[in-house]
């Protein structure tokens, strides 16, 4: 048949538009709860918060003052600049004993100094021949010797191995 | 009967500039020795000839000088002969 919907309205009631209030004042009772869920929540998040700043406060690590600590007064730098001078007055000390040990080497020092040469920096030993002089001694005595070995004449002493009887 | 043979070092040794002299064979075994060489030295005598022979360039025997600060070692080798001379250095 057919379906009409219709409702009973009040004459003096406005005609809803999109502002009219959905729900109607009289209906709100959850409006304390809801207030004390608003301040319950603000509460905890502000807790929240809180314990958030304090824990970074425990972990922070100040350093706006080390650049302060870390100056060096005057007095230090003076003591400083003395301890890195005698430093180095030591560590020449202890290269001049390394020189004056290379220096006593045989065949590098100073007073054999056709013997070495310096090229790029290292110290070599140049190989002198040797003398014509020598050579013909060294021969010479070989010579003899071999001669003198030569003449060695073994003598017959007889029978080396005795038996008894 | 090496009466020869110790005359001969003996001269040798006893020349001027010359502080020692050693003889050895080949194998290393001291034949004779006078002066500061110590009769101990043959064998190493002989292994550097021995050396030095293996690492030449050519046939001809090397002969080793081995330079200290006073003394200047002559080592020749000829016919399984070594001979060491030790000489006093020449301070230039």
């Amino acid at each position: 048949m057919g379906c009409c919907s219709s409702t009973c309205v009040d004459d003096d009631l406005i005609e809803p538009n999109e502002r009219t209030r959905l729900l109607n004042e009289d209906e709100n009772l959850n409006d304390d709860n809801n207030q004390n869920f608003h301040m319950i929540s603000q509460l905890r998040e502000q807790e929240k918060l809180n314990q958030i700043v304090q824990k970074t406060a425990e972990n922070l690590i100040d350093i706006s003052n080390i650049r302060t600590f870390d100056q060096l007064q005057s007095q230090d730098i003076i003591e400083r600049t003395r301890e890195y001078q005698e430093i180095i007055v030591r560590c020449e000390n202890q290269n001049n004993d390394l020189k004056e040990k290379i220096n006593k080497l045989p065949g590098i020092s100073n007073n054999n100094k056709s013997f070495y040469d310096n090229v790029n920096g290292f110290a070599t030993i140049i190989n002198t021949s040797i003398k014509t002089e020598d050579k013909s001694q060294m021969s010479n005595i070989i010579n003899e010797i071999q001669d003198s070995l030569n003449d060695i004449k073994i003598e017959d002493v007889g029978e080396f191995v005795i038996t008894f009887e | 009967m090496e009466n020869q043979f110790e005359n001969t070092i003996q001269k040798y040794s006893s020349m001027e500039n010359v502080k020692g002299i050693l003889v050895t064979d080949n194998n290393g075994l001291c034949l004779g020795s006078k002066g500061n060489i110590k009769s101990n030295s043959a064998a190493y005598v002989s292994s550097l000839i021995n050396r030095a022979t293996e690492i030449s360039l050519d046939s001809s025997k090397p002969i080793i000088s081995i330079d200290t600060d006073n003394t200047n070692f002559l080592i020749s080798s000829e016919n399984d002969i070594t001979v060491a001379l030790a000489k006093q250095k020449m301070n230039n």
